[in-house]
């Protein structure tokens, strides 16, 4: 007779509530997931996708946008294309977008033709000529960027779009309400820059007090996301306060360290000199080569204009060098100049 | 009693059944006798045989084919004693006008990655005769030829290295060329200079022919000697750097074919290659963009906002 152990039963019984136990469970799982993937599918609703071609041309300007630094005639010839494709979806923001892109990359180089400034010009003209029969809703972000872009090439060219003077009292003027209007722009990108023309609009006219205020706003709302505005609002300081110098010792060149009863001007000194070499840090870490030429060439001259024959020397060869491998002869020649005069 | 079938559709029904079954039955067997007639097994056959090394890539039933047409089957194989294999093959009767006794039964098959075949080359020989053997050869498939041109390239990129050796090596022929030219060109400048020297001191001995002639003639006949041995001295420097410049050139010219060589095969590759990793890259892109687009990373994924050029307020 087969004899089973003692407590046979028991274990039997234990054994079937488990398996009943895991059976239960895995309904539950499966349960939970079904009325998941029910309310999911149900309540989702996919977002309306954007057409193809529209996609296919906003890549096209993100493409460009990314060669800008490195291949500047790539990205017009990508610019260029997607101006067409724009004109032919009638996108109206976008060609807005990419006249902008083609005027600022015109006129981004370190020696910009006349010709080049005409027809970033233009390419601003036209923008603003299909703003206004426009009938697609345009960001206030756009208008305030083909505003700042407007008083750039102003303060680039030094004439009014009619043929007038930047120099004259109409000028600054003219300039200065394009700008006034977008210093106070919700967008912290197209504020700082504003400051930086504003800044520059200041330097121009000789109001240096103006210039400066302009321009420590600009740092102080820039926290390091445009470092190459920072660089630029950095540089445009130093000038303010080197020329402060000229201006203290009446334009006559002077020791900073012998200047006697001007301690006005040996603070403007330590000034230009601090924010002439936090430019040049900037551009040493952006890695752009002409903005380094012209850090050094502004440090040469603070020198030359404090009296320290060596540095200013020094600073000079050092901007000389990065001339002639950027093939700027113009600059070269201006700094061969002023080292021979130095040497005299 | 029994029980008569008055409805006429029922009348004659057991007729009717096996007249129906019968008809079925015979088509059937019609069918069969037809497709069997088609595969040939009503067809007489002879045997022939061939021996084969190995039967990788044969099987029983594979076709046997003259010109694409097929006239016969593999019947059988046998392993020999010597470890070779007995393949037989079945011909159709009348397509055995196509065996002779030189013809060539090859393993290939139909296109690059085709199914495999017997390929019967016809001979010029007698007619084979049943049971006899039949010569047999297999042709490379891809992955043998794959594996030729394998070996071929390792021995081309092994020669390409041991030239590069050659030419860098500093015992090698064309340091050893350039090093003799260079000790030539210093010979050739020293023995100017002596025979500079020499010609200064004929002048001088001419200077002095005054003074005594036979004394001149002496010392005129010894500087001939000297001027003469110079001479030798330097046709004979003249001929090692002729022989020597040939040697370089030959060299140079024989480098310059392997190279060339070299970079014709390697050139030739390289926009494939260029291309294939394009198109992999093309790929990548196409999945990742795939992927972004699903619906749960879809939302996580920032979107590059198209805005202009940022620019720079400070133009010189």
């Amino acid at each position: 007779m087969h004899l089973r152990p003692q407590g046979w039963s028991k274990i039997r019984s234990e054994q079937n509530r488990y398996l009943r136990h895991q059976k239960s469970f895995r309904s539950l799982i499966f349960l939970f997931f079904l009325i998941f993937s029910g309310l999911t599918a149900g309540c989702y609703k996919e977002p309306p996708k954007e057409p193809y071609r529209i996609q296919e041309l906003k890549r096209l300007i993100i493409d460009a946008e990314r060669f800008s630094e490195k291949d500047p005639e790539r990205a017009l010839a990508l610019y260029k294309e997607a101006l067409k494709k724009s004109r032919l979806l009638q996108d109206d923001k976008s060609s807005l977008i990419i006249l902008l892109s083609l005027s600022r990359l015109l006129t981004s180089n370190l020696e910009i033709p006349q010709e080049r400034i005409e027809e970033a010009r233009d390419l601003v003209n036209s923008a603003k000529a299909l703003l206004s029969r426009s009938i697609d809703e345009i960001p206030l972000e756009l208008l305030e960027e083909l505003r700042l872009e407007e008083a750039r090439l102003i303060l680039l060219s030094g004439k009014l779009p009619d043929g007038g003077e930047l120099t004259s009292v109409r000028g600054v003027r003219v300039v200065e309400d394009l700008l006034k209007e977008i210093i106070n722009s919700p967008s912290e990108n197209i504020r700082i820059r504003a400051l930086n023309l504003l800044g520059r609009l200041y330097i121009k006219k000789g109001l240096f007090d103006l210039a400066e205020k302009s321009l420590i706003e600009s740092i102080k709302i820039n926290n390091g996301n445009l470092k190459m505005e920072e660089a630029n609002s950095h540089r445009l300081l130093g000038e303010v306060y080197m020329s402060k110098i000229s201006v203290t010792i009446g334009g006559v060149s002077n020791s900073y360290g012998t200047v006697q009863g001007k301690n006005f001007t040996n603070f403007n000194f330590q000034q230009a000199e601090y924010h002439f070499q936090k430019a040049l840090l900037i551009d040493r870490e952006l890695g752009l080569p002409y903005k380094i030429g012209m850090d050094m060439e502004a440090l040469a001259r603070l020198y030359r204009e404090a009296g320290d024959k060596r540095l200013a020397k020094e600073y000079y060869l050092r901007a000389l060098e990065i001339w002639r491998l950027q093939e700027s002869r113009e600059r070269a020649r201006s700094i061969e100049k002023a080292l021979e005069e130095l040497q005299e | 009693m029994e029980i008569k079938e008055t409805e006429a559709r029922f009348v004659f029904l057991r007729g009717k059944v096996f007249l129906f079954i019968g008809v079925a039955f015979l088509g059937t067997l019609l069918l069969l006798f037809l497709i069997a007639k088609q595969r040939g097994l009503f067809m007489k056959t002879e045997e022939v045989y061939f021996i084969a090394e190995r039967a990788t890539g044969m099987y029983t039933g594979m076709p046997v084919k003259v010109s694409g047409f097929k006239i016969g089957r593999i019947k059988e194989m046998k392993l020999l004693d010597d470890a070779r294999v007995k393949v037989v093959l079945s011909i159709e009767s009348p397509q055995m006008k196509w065996l002779r006794e030189d013809s060539y039964a090859l393993l290939t098959k139909e296109g690059l990655i085709g199914e495999s075949v017997i390929e019967i080359i016809p001979g010029k020989g007698r007619n084979l005769r049943p049971h006899e053997a039949l010569n047999f050869e297999k042709l490379k498939g891809f992955e043998e030829m794959a594996q030729e041109l394998k070996a071929e390239l390792t021995v081309i990129i092994h020669e390409i290295k041991e030239l590069l050796h050659y030419i860098n090596s500093p015992q090698g022929d064309i340091k050893k060329s350039l090093a003799n030219l260079e000790k030539v060109s210093e010979g050739l400048i020293a023995l100017t200079s002596e025979a500079k020297v020499t010609i200064e001191d004929t002048d001088k001995l001419i200077k002095e022919l005054d003074g005594s002639v036979a004394n001149v003639t002496v010392k005129a006949e010894v500087t001939l000697d000297e001027t003469r041995k110079r001479l030798e001295e330097l046709s004979g420097l003249i001929s090692d750097t002729r022989n020597s410049l040939n040697k370089i050139t030959e060299n140079i010219i024989h480098t310059t074919q392997n190279l060339k060589e070299a970079t014709g095969k390697t050139s030739k590759d390289i926009p494939l290659l260029l291309q294939k990793t394009e198109r992999s890259l093309q790929d990548v892109e196409e999945i990742l963009q795939s992927i972004k687009g699903l619906w749960p990373l879809r939302s996580g994924i920032k979107k590059e906002a198209v805005r202009p050029l940022s620019g720079d307020t400070y133009a010189p």
